[in-house]
């Protein structure tokens, strides 16, 4: 009996996998006077998370996932603090570096009771006009040590006066001194470091921005948003003024134009992968978080859903794919952060910019429940379409079967309007499937490959080893350059 | 017995043992005589100016009108009219006008009566016609709701009975009704019907109610759309069709929002008929940020659905001429808001729909139809008649001609059983007339004046007090308890229920109090929805000063020294760090942590403070059953920290705190509210980041409990403001996606000089430079108070602008802790601007500001006409510090 109620339970299983099978929300209880905006997430030690607000303030919360966690006011009066950062880890003394709208500050608690009592100014080379979109991202360290933050293009009134960089990302020195590194952003809403530490960023669709996008940020390299990019003819700015952008042209002949133009490593197809791409994380945590070490995890402010990224270098050039990871989180996510437990921390709100849940702020975590979903690991490129890793062994028959997979290929136009449908759509055919002796990768051979296209992939027709279909059949690659 | 009649002699206070006041000798029926006053005995019966200072009368309603007087005629229809002044104890029982017309023969009778109509409705000026009105059935609710809940039928006790609703029906007209509940005592001075403080509103609310009778059967297209609106978090979906919690019902002429309403978190639903006017297909655009949705005919037309920014949708139907339903939905979560209907038809361009074509299901109310025209020959002689009949005695002020009130035989005329022609008949039982004829028989007694308890007594039952108020042995009726109603969740039990006694409230309150309660009806108990109606001056005379003669305990009188340590003591007493006032009593307009019981902040200006000291001492023994807890028992010490432990000091701290008004700092342990914006600073200081107008985009305002607020400029590195009272509203910068430039939200703002505070001088006399001192961040000490610290050259200055209590409110202290590597003497602070600076002993006058500097050698230089108060600062060495030379002034602003 018991068996056979255990194979009920894996039919069932096997008709309709759900993401809170493998992944676990759990939401952190709020009192009612605390409004907890998230704008910066920073775990502290095992028992502590800080988290600072779209209110300004910074909340110590000891034992956030109990049924009673504390919360202790560390400090208030900020404006709009959108990232937190300690890279010399926390404790007494130890300073956490915070991007404000016109300053990059750090915060000292120097008597060890998790309240700040310090706050120093390291930089405000750049200034802020009184517009209430210009926000200040970061700070995200890279390689070197310097600290990146991402800088809002206005909208609407700037009563203090228009002013320069915005819609760049700035580098500052320990010294404190401000590099003007790149141009072109828009609404930059998630800064990192990857493990390597190089710096990427997320930006958000509208004028300029044809759909949400991952990209890294290199000195000397323009964006595509000519906001704020009569900047480049001041004496500070590392990049070269790149004349007048075309308005209405595809991406593929922008970055063949447009001197300087870095294309995003992935592009998020609008509605199919969230509609506001904000924070994201890189899995470190050794597999705690499942079987996606090494992988991007990125929120979306409307969808309150988080999404997984897989990214290779080619050449120069980063590329990668997106996935959906996990929705039906209560609110918008616009912070992620992995905490020391190897969960993955989401921070919520939903002001001004409606979003998907039930909750208008919030601070939640995302646990692997350690069941291994079927899912598609990685997309690779390949001289001759894309290599999948599986997170299970696949069932040989559908997996090697070209049509389970459809593929179709697309592009955006870089234009003032807002946003950008998708372009110049063609179908790709898979011709084969290869898989190999584990049974964990598969070799798609395509015809119809195009740099500078999104590869949208549907695998809806391959089932695991044990009969599963796929928790998320899409895929979405960003092709900007085929291997040799 | 020769004590109590001594004691009586001496005035009722000393008693006669059991706790009931002692009849004075010389009063021989309180009720009597408040019948005489209600009756207006002397307006008709002449007295000696003693006698009239004791009855006093209550003012008839004022009849004489014209083009800029009101007349009580207008609120009346001639038909009305006609029938009363035939027969006013039968049209409306229990009036105190006497039929002055029962001696007028049948047939003549009806003739004086036709004449003193055409007379009284030729004295009713501009007045509007008694027209119909439309009113919703949610009016009717809400009139009847309040008619029994604020007061009305405490006095009122038959009057939402169908058969007197029916009378009133053919009395009057809705706006005639609804004019005379808003501003009552304007033609009726008497003030027996007084000003319940009524909105518009609800005016139109309680006169629906009340005329209901007047609607006819089924119900009648008015123009405009019934709108129903909604304050609250709104979904993406709006609000159902089927929600009837709106937060107001009204009508609105047109198919958009253009109403008083708030800019985000709201709804709104239009709903009633459009007329279509030819047979055709029309098209309807439906714009809209966020959401909206539009019906026809009860079927969904345009879904647009969500929280989207602006843009249009459009459908088609045909639709035959004649009324439609239509229903439109439309919400609004945030940022902008935008709503928009317009159609297009056969021979109609594109546009909105004309307000003309739109209309709602209303009930109408309309009096009797009635065309009456003055005959100014009647009126003329209706005139001849109102002075003959006696009317003018008391609707005029006519002097009195009837016997003087010493003679009258208490048996004859108008107090005969029978009165006899020629005598008005009033309406009194036989009860009321024996304590009238006692009064009369007594009359001559009546030139020596009452003593205060008994005058308030007599006020008490003249005015009507007694129907609400309790005093010694009057008591309102147990039935009236059931027309008394708390708040919402006010759990205060009777106390939040019942409307309070008046022992002993001439020793409770202050005179300027009591007199402003009696004359304004000002409203201290948010948590009772009876209200304490306005009397008018001319009704309520010098009662306030007459309760405080009866009543005062002149042990009670006088005040309490005042010092900031026992006022900031008192503070921590009434925090959760004491007694916890907090905990029940509003805290400045801040909620408690349980019940609203009577805001701390008003307290000052209404009690006594020996009376309150008492008080406070033992609640129970002046107020039988209050909720309001004895803290201090005797030989018992509580709150050691506070005073010493001395009882009688930390009760005078807890006066001395509310002596502050509405400076009071917040006590310790009141909560903020989520979703709501004010900030209000009460254990700790608020720091607040924000966009501030005439300052910078950079600014950090600071909350201090002692509610003294200061704003410093991080981008130009300067103090910039300061001010009192309230702090700020994060409205502007915490909602929505906000970004709108804030200001104070309090009082006097002081504003300091533009430019950098600190500066590196080569000489006393070198120019004061324009290069703004460099922020370099903040710190916070132990209380959490905030430092702003600032490169000034090579010299650092940390600037801690914070309160120091004083009486009647705290002043700005500016202490300045400056470093320095070497002995340095060129760095001045420059701490005002002005044309003129003037020495005024050991402080500074600057433009209404004193400005005191703890340190010697601060200097005025002028230059033209701008003068400066500049401060050098005196470093000196301090060992184990770095950098080691060091200097604190500290500079007080009393503004």
């Amino acid at each position: 009996m018991l068996s056979a109620s255990l194979l009920v339970a894996a039919a069932i299983l096997a008709q309709t996998p759900r993401e809170e099978d493998f992944y676990r929300i759990e939401t952190l209880k709020l009192p009612d006077e605390v409004v907890l905006e998230v704008g910066g997430i920073l775990p502290l030690d095992e028992s502590r998370v800080m988290a600072c607000t779209r209110r300004g303030e910074v909340w110590t919360i000891t034992n956030p996932w109990s049924e009673k966690p504390i919360f202790t006011l560390a400090f208030d009066g900020l404006q709009e603090p959108l990232g937190l950062a300690a890279p010399e880890g926390v404790g007494k003394g130890k300073p956490i570096y915070v991007a404000q709208r016109g300053e990059l500050s750090r915060m000292f608690d120097d008597d060890g009771d998790w309240r700040i009592d310090r706050l120093e100014t390291v930089c405000s080379d750049w200034s802020i006009s009184g517009n209430y979109h210009e926000y200040a991202f970061g700070p995200a360290i890279d390689k070197n040590g310097d600290f990146w933050i991402t800088l809002n293009r206005p909208f609407g009134s700037e009563p203090f006066g228009p002013k320069d960089w915005r819609g760049w990302a700035v580098r500052v020195t320990r010294d404190g001194a401000a590099h003007y590194d790149v141009a072109g952003l828009r609404s930059p809403c998630g800064v990192a470091a990857s493990p390597d530490g190089e710096i990427f960023y997320t930006d958000n669709q509208g004028e300029w921005c044809p759909t949400n996008k991952l990209a890294v940020l290199q000195r000397g390299e323009f964006h595509g948003h000519p906001h704020g990019i009569d900047s480049a003819k001041r004496p500070e700015s590392n990049v070269e003024h790149p004349g007048a952008i075309p308005d209405g042209i595809l991406m593929p002949d922008a970055v063949k134009r447009i001197p300087h133009l870095r294309l995003p490593a992935v592009w998020f197809p609008y509605d199919k992968m969230g509609k506001s791409a904000s924070g994201l994380a890189w899995d470190t945590t050794g597999g705690k978080f499942g079987p996606f070490e090494g992988q991007i995890f990125v929120g979306d402010q409307h969808h309150g859903s988080v999404m997984r990224v897989a990214l290779e270098k080619v050449g120069d050039e980063w590329q990668g794919a997106c996935f959906p990871f996990r929705m039906n989180f209560q609110c918008g996510i616009v912070r992620v952060a992995f905490l020391p437990d190897g969960s993955l921390a989401v921070g919520e709100t939903n002001r001004g910019w409606g979003s998907r849940g039930t909750k208008p702020w919030g601070l939640e975590r995302c646990v692997w429940t350690g069941v291994m979903p079927f899912e598609i690991h990685t997309m690779h490129a390949t001289p001759s379409g894309f290599r999948l890793w599986f997170t299970k062994p696949v069932d040989r028959t559908s997996a090697a079967d070209p049509a389970s997979y459809s593929c179709k290929t697309y592009t955006y136009e870089l234009h003032e309007r807002y946003g950008s449908d998708e372009m110049d759509t063609q179908p790709a055919t898979v011709k084969s499937a290869t898989v190999s002796d584990d049974g964990l990768t598969v070799d798609l051979a395509i015809d119809g490959l195009r740099e500078g296209y999104v590869h949208e992939l549907v695998a809806g027709g391959v089932r695991s080893a044990d009969k599963i279909p796929l928790l998320h059949a899409d895929a979405y690659y960003t092709l900007n350059k085929r291997p040799k | 017995m020769a004590a109590c009649a001594l004691g009586l002699a001496a005035g009722w206070i000393a008693g006669c043992g059991d706790g009931k006041p002692a009849v004075d000798p010389r009063w021989h029926s309180r009720d009597g005589e408040a019948l005489v006053a209600r009756s207006n005995c002397l307006a008709c019966h002449a007295a000696d100016d003693a006698t009239r200072d004791r009855i006093r009368t209550v003012a008839a309603p004022r009849l004489l009108g014209g083009k800029d007087v009101a007349s009580a005629v207008s609120l009346r229809t001639p038909e009305y009219l006609r029938a009363f002044l035939a027969a006013p104890h039968d049209v409306r029982p229990g009036t105190r006008m006497p039929d002055a017309l029962h001696g007028v023969a049948g047939t003549e009778k009806s003739g004086v009566v036709e004449d003193l109509v055409h007379f009284l409705m030729s004295q009713a000026g501009d007045a509007p016609q008694h027209g119909a009105a439309a009113v919703l059935p949610e009016e009717i609710a809400r009139g009847k709701e309040l008619f029994r809940t604020i007061g009305c039928a405490v006095c009122h006790t038959t009057l939402d009975s169908n058969a007197e609703r029916a009378r009133l029906a053919g009395a009057t007209s809705h706006a005639a009704l609804a004019a005379f509940l808003r501003d009552p005592l304007a033609t009726h001075p008497g003030g027996l019907m007084p000003d319940m403080h009524l909105t518009t509103e609800e005016a139109n609310a309680i006169a629906a109610f009340l005329l209901e009778r007047q609607s006819k059967d089924g119900a009648t297209k008015a123009p405009g759309l019934r709108a129903s609106y909604f304050e609250r978090p709104i979904s993406a979906d709006g609000v159902r069709d089927d929600d009837l919690a709106a937060t107001r019902v009204f009508v609105h002429p047109a198919l958009d929002f253009d109403f008083p309403r708030r800019n985000d978190e709201f709804a709104l639903r239009l709903e009633g008929f459009v007329e279509i006017p030819t047979t055709g297909r029309y098209t309807f655009h439906l714009g809209s940020d966020d959401g909206s949705r539009l019906a026809i005919d009860g079927k969904e037309l345009i879904d647009f659905g969500g929280v989207h920014g602006f843009g249009w949708k459009d459908a088609s139907l045909d639709l035959d001429a004649g009324m439609h339903r239509i229903a439109a939905a439309y919400w609004e979560v945030t940022g902008d808001e935008q709503f928009e209907v317009e159609w297009e038809g056969p021979g109609i361009e594109r546009g909105p729909i004309p307000r003309e074509r739109l209309f709602h299901e209303a009930v109408q109310l309309a009096p009797p139809s009635s065309t009456f025209a003055v005959d100014p020959a009647r009126a003329e002689r209706g005139a001849a008649a109102f002075t003959a009949h006696g009317c003018a005695q008391c609707h005029m002020g006519a002097p009195p001609k009837a016997k003087p009130f010493a003679e009258l035989d208490p048996e004859k005329g108008c107090l005969a059983v029978a009165a006899p022609a020629g005598a008005p008949r009033f309406a009194l039982d036989d009860a009321a007339r024996t304590s009238v004829r006692d009064v009369v028989a007594h009359a001559s007694s009546l030139s020596s004046p009452l003593k205060p308890v008994f005058v308030v007594e007599h006020a008490m039952l003249r005015l009507n007090c007694v129907a609400c108020h309790a005093r010694g042995d009057l008591k309102p009726p147990r039935e009236h308890d059931a027309f008394f109603v708390a708040d919402g969740s006010a759990e205060l039990g009777d106390q939040g229920r019942l409307p309070p006694s008046l022992n002993g409230v001439g020793d409770k309150f202050r005179p300027m109090a009591l007199a402003s309660q009696l004359a304004d009806g000002t409203k201290v108990r948010p948590y009772m929805r009876t209200r304490m109606p306005s009397f008018g001056d001319a009704a309520i005379g010098d009662l306030a000063s007459t309760f405080v003669k009866a009543d005062l305990n002149p042990k009670h009188d006088g005040e309490v020294a005042f010092t900031a340590e026992s006022a900031m003591a008192g503070r921590m007493l009434a925090g959760s760090t004491g007694v916890s006032c907090i905990t029940c009593h509003t805290c400045n307009g801040r909620p408690s942590l349980g019940v609203p019981a009577i805001d701390l902040a008003t307290m000052h200006e209404r009690l006594r403070p020996g009376w309150f000291l008492a008080f406070l001492e033992n609640p129970s023994e002046f107020t039988p059953g209050t909720r309001m807890m004895r803290f201090w028992l005797p030989n018992e010490k509580i709150f050691n920290d506070y005073c010493g432990g001395n009882a009688v000091k930390q009760r005078e701290a807890i006066w001395n705190y509310l002596s502050l008004g509405d400076a009071m700092p917040l006590p310790p342990g009141l909560q903020s509210i989520a979703g709501q914006y004010e900030l209000s600073p009460s254990s700790e200081p608020i720091v607040f980041g924000t966009f501030m107008r005439d300052v910078s985009p950079r600014t950090v305002c600071v909350g201090y409990p002692e509610l003294v607020h200061v704003a410093f400029d991080a981008q130009g590195g300067r103090l910039a403001k300061a001010w009192r009272g309230k702090f700020m509203d994060a409205r502007g910068t915490w909602d929505g996606r906000a970004g709108q430039l804030e200001s104070p939200l309090g009082k006097n703002v002081l504003e300091m000089a533009d430019g950098p505070a600190y500066a590196i001088l080569a000489s006393r006399d070198a120019p004061w430079p324009a290069t703004p001192n460099a922020y370099r961040g903040m710190t916070r000490d132990a209380a959490r108070r905030p430092g702003f610290a600032l490169a000034v050259g090579d010299l650092s200055v940390v600037e801690r602008p914070a309160p120091v209590l004083k009486s009647g409110g705290a002043w700005l202290r500016r202490t300045i802790e400056a470093s320095a590597p070497e002995d340095r003497t060129d760095l001045y602070a420059r701490v005002a601007v002005g044309r003129t600076i003037e020495r005024d002993g050991d402080a500074f006058r600057v433009a209404g500001k004193r400005i005191m500097i703890d340190t010697p050698g601060a200097f005025v230089r002028t230059s033209g006409d701008v003068s400066e108060l500049l401060v050098p600062i005196d470093f000196k060495y301090v060992e184990g510090t770095n950098p080691p030379y060091r200097a604190t002034v500290n500079v007080d602003f009393d503004w």
